[in-house]
Parts: structure tokens; sequence; C-alpha cells
């Protein structure tokens, strides 16, 4: 296979584009050598542990040395002091006590590595990747592993296009599906045989025998439902990207495309698998991030701050009320 | 996607082109009468950018197909200048693109090497080779100014050469050709080389040795022992001579010389790739199938995406037909995802009954104590609804087989390294594979190639119960360099080559073939499970 006819979407533009213009600003300024930031209070009294109840654990992103470092707040406080750890990731998730970190790798051509970690923070398992790190999510059990990256290369056919590259690692078979997009596709039940089919946001039901995802194929976006076993994804609607399933398994938050314009075309929605009703949140920001529920009633989600960073915002999930602040200075938010 | 011929194109420099440079550049007739001379080799290049330090100017001159030049990415103007050390008249500039290629350029001259002029402006290339002969313009340095890219990538040249003859500044007259070249003894996988000394009227320092054209090593006295070679094959040799001063003579009458048999005398010889004619990249389907001439192959399997892109009989017919297809009566297909997009089609009527020589596009066969196993994955792959019948016969097939050994072969693979990574909807293919006990398993469809261990239906390396296998998508389509070795594998590289697998008795080995004909990997014997 080659010559693959890539995704001349938006949708994937918009998301390569940030994570590039990250990645050169990055380079550009260093957040990790500039001054720490004061006003960022640090609890060095304790480290990082992902089986601590009542923790919001997040990658912090104030200035300093510590930035991009895997932290953790007090849900019952999380303006208050952070803890830090020593792992550095540019995306990290976290469930049942395992944790997941996508971090940039070096080499000639743009390389990841999803590192899976135990409660400690310490490394049990390393696959390394293509690509830059976009997104990272774990079943609710901790063992299947998702996450998404952006790579170039993939054509010579077409201007100013990028591809995802989607992997699943099953920690209980020991199984890597390094790339998804062989999976065979039923799009509005027919077989789908084009060939620029791009995945990406994975997430998994309870049983882990099914996962929704974001597909992208002939210039549309679909919310796409595959069966593990079977190896097979259909897709369930169009505009519903970045899923995230409820605790319950009843619910799937999306960001979906609600505006032409390219810096804020995102709404966060939560869609009943029941009813198939969508529901708007009362973010009305654009959020481009894969949303966690932080309880059956919360969302939360980072969105970029005025001071080049980003910061963890927390919405009800069941469109009432009004987006809140719970961490400054951070992204990637996660708890169990 | 439109089927096009793009290679054995000759651009000539019209007059007009000429009558633009200003300076005396023109060289008076006698002066452009001498012999012509390639005068780019190793010589001095410097560049407006370069994508790495793996694809830097000096590759575009170094005389080999298998190394390039490339630009920084998606930025224009990008250009790559040689310094030909000193006065020249230049006659012909040769240019071998990658896929990276320009659509519109300039080979520029320049006296100093700051002040540029126009030798002659292409506009609509298409890539592949492009030769702009019918030149005469004096110039110590030529660049290759790209404005307008085919891809979004940057600019890309396997080689760039410049052809002419020295006009001053010192030595500027090049050695005799060497004569007398021959092969007094060969090795299964080296041969020995001699040749009558040249003369200069300085010196000759030293000789170059080309193998089916490239350049593959330098020697000092008039003899050279050619290693690292595939075994029983033959290739094509020339030899030339240089002198201090750099002046390359032309090159000696070619020869062919054969390695010897290797560990498996009188074995059947077949040759196996896939991901072979793109339409994008002429030239490196052409360089494998010289690889295929050398080694005198009894078949040849491929294993899909033999044509690019989809498969039509057009395709075909300009592309594969015009390298491989020499191949033809001898070949045993398979197709891949490419070939289904015209629904096989193109495949069809292109192979005509080698195609579906049991009716349907998988078939099966004995060659000696092998039976071999040819499939149609991209419908099991992609789910439809032939594939339960498909894997139902492939069932059958395998426990009526009653041949010793089994090789099966394909375009999707179960395990791999590379950019699609595992395969789980070939679960079904390899476990009817790994329960008839078969000894290995060929296929393409990512652009490496890559030997793995014996694997298990769980992808563990299994030496008792599991199935060795390779991936050889190597046949001429871009390569995929990302690799990341998954459990099991032996060895794994993105180069352009073929499979020279030898069947003897119940034993079989192969080796990869790389262009230009050097040995990239080794593998077995294996014995017959």
């Amino acid at each position: 296979m080659t010559k693959k006819v890539l995704l001349a979407l938006l949708t994937t533009l918009v998301l390569a584009g940030a994570a590039i213009t990250h990645t050169v600003r990055a380079m550009a300024e260093r957040p990790d050598r500039q001054q720490a930031d004061a006003s960022v209070l640090v609890d060095r009294s304790g480290g990082v542990r992902l089986d601590e109840p009542g923790r919001l654990v997040f990658r912090n992103t104030a200035p300093g040395p510590d930035h991009g470092k895997v932290a953790s707040v007090s849900l019952a406080d999380p303006a208050g002091p952070r803890r830090i750890s020593g792992l550095s990731c540019d995306r990290f998730y976290l469930s049942a006590g395992t944790g997941l970190c996508l971090a940039t790798a070096p080499g000639p051509l743009p390389s990841a590595v999803a590192v899976f970690v135990d409660k400690e923070l310490r490394e049990v398992k390393r696959v390394e990747l293509a690509g830059i790190p976009n997104r990272a999510k774990l079943s609710p059990d901790g063992k299947m592993g998702a996450w998404t990256t952006f790579v170039t290369g993939d054509s010579y056919s077409q201007s100013g296009t990028f591809s995802t590259r989607t992997g699943i690692m099953d920690r209980d078979q020991d199984q890597l599906y390094s790339n998804i997009e062989g999976i065979p596709l039923l799009v509005a039940g027919e077989r789908h045989h084009a060939e620029d089919v791009n995945y990406w946001g994975v997430t998994f039901t309870r049983d882990n025998k099914r996962f929704y995802a974001t597909v992208a194929t002939g210039g549309r976006t679909h919310l796409v439902v595959a069966d593990y076993d079977a190896w097979e994804a259909k897709t369930v609607r169009e505009n519903a990207e970045c899923p995230s399933l409820s605790p319950d398994g009843t619910r799937l938050a999306f960001k979906k495309r609600v505006s032409t314009d390219n810096a804020r075309p995102w709404r966060e929605h939560v869609l009943d698998l029941a009813t198939m009703t969508e529901t708007p949140l009362a973010e009305t920001r654009s959020v481009d991030d894969q949303a966690v529920w932080l309880d059956p009633r919360t969302l939360a989600y980072s969105l970029p701050n005025e001071r080049g960073g980003s910061d963890v915002w927390a919405v009800p999930a069941d469109g009432s009320g009004a987006p809140r602040l719970l961490v400054a200075s951070g992204s990637s938010p996660a708890s169990d | 996607m439109n089927a096009r011929s793009r290679w054995g194109r000759r651009v000539v420099a019209p007059m007009a082109a000429l009558a633009l440079l200003a300076q005396p550049l023109v060289a008076s007739g006698t002066e452009a009468l001498l012999a012509e001379n390639l005068l780019s080799y190793n010589k001095p290049t410097t560049t407006s950018s370069v994508e790495d330090e793996t694809t830097v100017g000096g590759l575009a001159v170094d005389g080999d197909i298998a190394t390039r030049w490339a630009s920084a990415e998606g930025v224009d103007p990008q250009w790559i200048a040689v310094d030909l050390g000193g006065p020249a008249v230049v006659s012909r500039v040769k240019l071998a693109w990658e896929a990276a290629y320009a659509t519109d350029y300039q080979v520029q001259v320049s006296a100093d090497g700051k002040a540029w002029q126009d030798a002659k402006k292409v506009t609509g290339g298409d890539g592949g080779t492009d030769e702009i002969t019918g030149l005469a313009v004096s110039a110590r340095y030529v660049r290759v100014l790209g404005t307008k890219r085919g891809s979004v990538y940057g600019y890309s040249l396997y080689e760039l050469e410049v052809y002419g003859s020295r006009t001053g500044g010192g030595d500027i007259e090049p050695p005799t050709a060497p004569a007398g070249l021959r092969s007094p003894s060969s090795t299964s996988d080296s041969i020995a080389l001699a040749w009558d000394p040249a003369r200069d009227n300085v010196g000759v320092t030293g000789y170059e040795i080309l193998r089916n054209g490239n350049v593959v090593g330098t020697a000092t006295t008039p003899s050279y022992t050619d290693t690292g070679l595939v075994s029983a094959t033959s290739f094509t040799y020339a030899v030339r001579a240089r002198d201090a001063a750099g002046n390359l003579s032309a090159q000696s009458a070619a020869i062919q010389a054969s390695t010897q048999q290797g560990g498996n005398p009188g074995g059947t010889v077949i040759v196996v790739a896939g991901d072979i004619a793109s339409p994008d990249l002429p030239e490196t389907h052409r360089n494998t199938a010289k690889l295929v001439e050398g080694i005198k192959p009894q078949y040849v399997l491929t294993v899909g995406d033999n044509q690019y892109h989809n498969g039509t009989i057009a395709e075909y017919r300009a592309h594969y037909d015009k390298t491989w297809g020499k191949f033809k009566a001898i070949t045993k297909p398979s197709p891949g995802n490419h070939e289904w997009y015209d629904k096989l089609n193109g495949y069809k009527q292109y192979f005509g009954a080698a195609a579906t020589p049991q009716g349907k596009p998988y078939y099966s066969y004995d060659i000696g104590d092998f039976h071999f196993v040819a499939l149609d994955t991209e419908p099991i792959a992609k789910g439809t609804s032939s594939k339960s019948e498909q894997l139902a016969w492939l069932k059958q097939d395998l426990a009526a087989n009653k041949k010793a050994c089994v090789i099966g072969y394909g375009h999707h693979p179960r395990f791999n390294s590379g950019k699609y990574g595992d395969d789980k909807t070939m679960t079904e293919v390899w476990n009817e594979f790994v329960k008839a006990r078969a000894d290995v398993v060929f296929s393409g469809h990512d652009h490496h190639y890559e030997r793995l261990k014996p694997l298990n239906s769980s992808g563990k390396v299994d030496e008792a119960n599991g199935v060795r296998s390779a991936i050889v998508g190597i046949g001429g389509d871009n390569l995929y360099t990302q690799i990341k070795k998954r459990e099991g594998v032996e060895q794994a590289f993105a180069k352009h080559g073929v499979m020279k697998l030898v069947l003897s008795g119940k034993t079989y080995s192969w080796e990869i073939v790389g262009v230009g004909g050097t040995l990239l990997d080794k593998a077995g014997p294996y014995t017959c499970r």
C-alpha cells in the first residue's frame, strides 16, 4: 500500500498545526528553561502516586524546570499546591492505578514513545512510535492503551496534508496494533475501500470488547464503534471527534465542529448513546481535547491560556452550569 | 493518477537558450567535438539546503544510484551546484530525480560560482531521468535550480551528472580508457577483475569500478575484487581511470561476469518481491528488474501491488510491462490492494491465465518438494464476503497437500514492524499456516524488508510451532524508513531490491540483493519442518 491519499481535513490540519506550532514554540522558548512561575504553589512534601484517592493528576505546564512533568493536586482543593513527579510527558492518562505517558522521542524523523507506568510512575512497558504525540487514553481497567500521533511524509501527491497514526496496546494479551487504519470499516453500512482513512481519539468500553474513535475519510469525519475481537468498525454518526465514554458507558463526550472559523471550530457535546441525542455543554470556548470524565456528572479538559500555556477546566456533563477553572498551568487531566 | 511514460525522454537545449547567454560562453566547434567525459563525479557540491545528514549534496555526484541529495521540504527555490574543478565546456547534463522531482527548473552555469546564467530552462518536467543534450557552454560551475516542485516535499536527485571536457586550469587531459577488462576468477559472493593499465600525460592515480553502472569501488592498481555479492548472478562491469587532477577517462568496454553457485547447487532459483512499479518512480523498478535479469530465476513470485496506482491495464502496460514484464512468462503473481482499486481487471487482463490458474486470484502449485500457496489478501483484509470462501479453500488446500515443504505468499503481512504494524485481519490466514506447519510466508504491503523468526499464533517467537516470515515490499515503490522492530525481527531495513530464494531438496535459503547487486541479507539454509 502506498500513495496514501491523505485527509485534507481542516480538522486534522488544525490539530497538527497546533502540535507543530507548539513544538516550534517549545523549541524557541523552551518553557522548561524559563524561570519557575512563582505564583504556582508546589508541594515538595510528597510524590505523585496514581493510586491515591482524591487526587487529580495532570501534566504541569507552568514554565520552569518542571514543565511537562506529571503532577497532581487534591480534587478538593485543585487550586492548592501541586505535587510534581520526575516523569515528563506530552500527554498523560490514568486509569485503575496505571498511567500512560505519551512523550516525544529523539530521532531523525518525528518519533514518540508510549510508556505504561505503575502506580508509582515506574515504567512497565515501552512502545516506540512514529510521529508527534497527540492523544493517549486507557480503558477503565487500564489494560487497553490507545494513542494517536501525527505523522507527515506519507504522501507525495497532496500538499499541506497530515496524517494520524493511532495504535492500541492490549496489555493482557501482549498484542500491539501500532496502526489501526487497516481495520475493516463499514461507512453507513457499506464496505469502505478507500485508502484515505485516518483514525484518532480511541475510548474503550468497560468490558474492553468495543471502542469508539473518530475516523476521517473522503473529507468527512465519523464517529465509529469497533468490535475489538471481531476487528471491525462501523460509523455511528458524523461530526463527533475525540470521543470519551462516561464511566457508566451510556454517554459519550465529544467535540463537534460548529464553526468554519478555524480559530474556534469546536463545541464540546455529550451524546446519549441510547437515544443518540446530543447536548451542548456550557463551555462555549473551542475545546480541542479528548475530554475526561472526573465523575458521572463532570468533564475536564484543557484550554489554552493567555500565557502561552494551558489550564484545566471542568464543566457539568448535562449542559447546565458554567465552566470553572480547576488547575492553572496544566493539561491532560485524569483521575481514577 | 494518469499512466505516463516518463523515461528515455531527452530534453534538447534549443539554440535560443544559448543565444540568451551573454559573455563568450559558446564554445568553438572544435572544442565541442572533444571527447565527452564525466566531469562532476565526486566533485565539491554546494546546496541551498539538505533534508538531513543522510541526504547531503555529495550523494548526488557519488555515482551511487542508491543515495541522493534532498533539499529542505516545502520551500522554493532550492538548488545544488557542482564545481567541475576548472574551466570546461559542458555538453550534456543528466538528472536522475527521486519522487521529489522538479516540474520547473533551470540548469545554470557560472565561471565563478556566483553569477549564474541559464543554459536550459525546463518547465512541466515529470521526474524520472532528464537528459539535457546539445549543450555547448563554458562553465566551471553547474547548478540545478528548482523553482517548482512536483510534490509537497523538496527537490531530490539520485544523481546529477555533468559531461563535457575541461578546457583549462592545469592538467585537463584525462587518462585513456582502460582496456582488456576481464574476470580471472569468482566465488559464490565475489568477482575478481583485472585490466590493462591506462595511460595519462601526467600519471594515472587510480581506477573506479562500476557494477551495473554504479560505482562500487576504487583501486590504485589495475585489479579489483568485488565482494558481498549475491550468488550465481551475473553483473555488468566497467572501469575508468583517473589522474591526480581528477580527470576521468572514458569507461572501458563493459564485460559480464558471474558469481558461482552458493550452498544449494542445482537448486531452483526463484525471485520474490512486491510493491513494484510506480508511475512516479520509473528508475527503481527498472533497477530491480535488472537484478532479476542477473539472477536468471526459474520463477518470479510477486507479493502484490505489482502496479500502482490502480493496477489498470494501461498502467501495467506503461510501467510494469516495460521492466518486470520480461519475466511475465515465468511469473506466478499475487495481487495487492492497489490491483483491487481496479477490481483486479487490469491484473487479470495483464497476467492472463497466470492471474487465475485455478479460476480464482488465489491458487496453489508444487515445485519439487515444495507446495506454494498464492493468496489474494485484500478481500480478507477488508472483510468482504468472499473472505470465508478463500479461507475455506486455504484450509482445504493445506489439508490436501502432500509435499514436505509449504511456502505461502500474498500481499498483507500478519506480523510487521513497519508503518502498518501487526495486522489483525490476517489472523485466520496466519493460523491456518501455523496449523499446517508451513515453513515460511512472504508478503509485501509495507515498503521495507523484514525477516522474522518463526512466530506462533500470538506473534511470539516459537521455534517449534511457529512459522517463519519475511516482508519483501522493496520492489520499487517509495520506501518506509521508520521501522520499529517487533519481537522476533532478525533483520530489517528500507532499501530497494529483490529476494533470491533457492530451493534444494527439502531445504531453502534466500538472499536479498539490493539495487546495484549488493548482498543485503542472507537467510538459511533452513530445512523444512
